[in-house]
């Protein structure tokens, strides 16, 4: 079966959540015995777009990576824009104004995904167009699937990947998402959030989820041999930015430490400017994947501080290495996660988020078994059992209407 | 569709695609200008405007969960009215 994935980012170099899992899916497809190509751009920063990557054909572990030039965004007016339509959205020009602003629009990727019969220049791409049976867009949010989706729409897949935030509110959202013949969600809080916000029960959609890729063994004493930590800690893995609520986490542990918490607070990932970190929070910068394992083999409890997620990856590694969760339950993909693991607790705000943590820490049994419901729980999150979700989701797309 | 693809054109088939929302918007209207005329009446609208800069974030963030809640809510509404109808519709066979 031959596949197109439109992302708006793709490379081993691209920092994204989004990026990572279209790039996992689409190797684990071929992996499968799938033919997946990428419609991509040759950026790596999702502000500038700037060029990063040469344009043309490279090839991934066995998925053609179609990369094109970038028409220049406008991030001032977009962010502007984005804060005005975030309080009013629906005004069709100004949506339209920032979904070009933001970008990453490119006029060579759209030609080569429209179909132009007439356009003998285009012949072969038409061709490779109509060998897909179906063409997924990833994400709701960016001009790639913006654009893309009213061309690919007979034979169209959206993985939206949302959470709750404004953009999902604007018309234009609205009509990307309705535009899909079928949609492809990661948990089912995203699906329902999705029904729920823009109103498409006439849609099918299939909950693929994504695989765990092998991890390697943690090593507890490595990890506190590598670098100065706490002796027992909570662990954040991310990146290190108030968007991800790591300035809440860090108040509410340190309202959970002067009340006499013992844990300490290991913050691991790439720190964004601008977070006032205090000292007796330990920090690690970026980590290697080793460095993750043997970090999730020390800590006693890992933290879910982000109110906004469409798929907690960490939680699935933290419960993978049997450690419990400590998530923030605003975010209801973290709470129905947990809540299907029994993997680990929910703090609603300061007051409980100590509460729960001191339960935590004092108590080895109960960390126990929740480690080793999440470490079940975890398992079932396979490659194969996705491709043969995905394979469902290809198959909605492209059956006949009724 | 022939020749290159216009992107003001795939984005007004994005719009005619959206169709209508399940619940109209939410929206928080820009701030009023002040009554006041001159020099001053532009400072208060300055200030009313670099006010509501301030707190757009907060403000959209609190009504992105309030729509959640709204929409959630009408969802569970729809749930309850379709089992309250299979209910009567049974009580009526029996």
């Amino acid at each position: 079966m031959a596949i197109a994935f439109v992302v708006q980012r793709y490379g081993t170099e691209v920092a994204g959540g989004a990026e990572a899992l279209c790039r996992d899916t689409a190797r684990a497809l071929v992996r499968a015995g799938e033919d997946v190509t990428i419609y991509t751009t040759t950026a790596r920063d999702y502000l500038t777009w700037a060029p990063y990557y040469p344009e043309g054909t490279t090839d991934d572990d066995g998925v053609e990576v179609r990369r094109f030039a970038v028409n220049r965004p406008d991030p001032d007016r977009s962010a502007a824009l984005v804060r005005r339509l975030a309080l009013n959205p629906g005004d069709p020009a100004e949506e339209a104004e920032w979904a070009k602003a933001q970008g990453p629009v490119s006029s060579p990727l759209l030609a080569a995904l429209s179909e132009s019969p007439t356009k003998p220049a285009d012949r072969h791409l038409v061709h490779r167009q109509c060998r897909y049976e179906a063409v997924a867009c990833w994400t709701y949010l960016y001009a790639t699937s913006q654009m893309a989706m009213p061309l690919i729409r007979d034979r169209s897949i959206l993985v939206p990947l949302a959470h709750e935030e404004p953009m999902l509110r604007f018309t234009l959202t609205r009509g990307v998402i309705r535009s899909a013949r079928a949609h492809a969600f990661m948990v089912p809080e995203e699906q329902a959030l999705v029904r729920q916000m823009v109103g498409t029960d006439d849609i099918p959609g299939v909950v693929v989820g994504a695989g765990l890729d092998p991890s390697p063994d943690g090593n507890a004493d490595r990890a506190l041999r590598a670098r100065p930590l706490p002796r027992r800690f909570a662990l954040y893995i991310g990146r290190v930015d108030a968007s991800k609520g790591v300035d809440a986490l860090i108040r509410a542990h340190t309202a959970y430490r002067d009340a006499g918490g013992d844990l300490g607070l290991v913050l691991a990932g790439r720190e964004a400017a601008g977070l006032d970190i205090p000292g007796w929070v330990a920090t690690t910068g970026f980590i290697s994947n080793e460095e993750r394992a043997d970090l999730l083999a020390a800590a006693d409890v890992v933290v879910l501080p982000s109110p906004y997620e469409s798929l907690s990856l960490v939680a699935l590694e933290a419960w993978r290495a049997g450690r419990p969760t400590l998530g923030y339950a605003r975010s209801e993909v973290v709470a129905g996660q947990t809540a299907r693991s029994g993997g680990g607790l929910l703090y609603t705000g300061p007051k409980t988020y100590g509460t729960q943590l001191t339960r935590l820490a004092n108590n080895p049994e109960e960390r126990e078994a929740m480690g080793d419901a999440g470490r079940a729980f975890a398992a079932g999150w396979t490659w194969d059992t996705c491709v043969h979700r995905w394979r469902e989701v290809i198959d909605l797309a492209t059956r006949p209407a009724a | 569709m022939a020749g290159e693809p216009d992107p003001d054109k795939l984005l007004a088939d994005l719009r005619d695609a959206a169709g209508e929302p399940p619940l109209p918007p939410l929206r928080i209207s820009d701030p009023a200008p002040s009554a006041r005329e001159g020099i001053s009446g532009k400072a208060v609208g300055e200030s009313r405007r670099a006010v509501m800069r301030l707190i757009t974030p907060a403000l959209a963030d609190l009504l992105a969960q309030l729509e959640r809640d709204r929409h959630r809510t009408q969802a569970e509404i729809a749930r309850l009215e379709a089992r309250i109808a299979d209910l009567e519709a049974d009580s009526g066979k029996g």
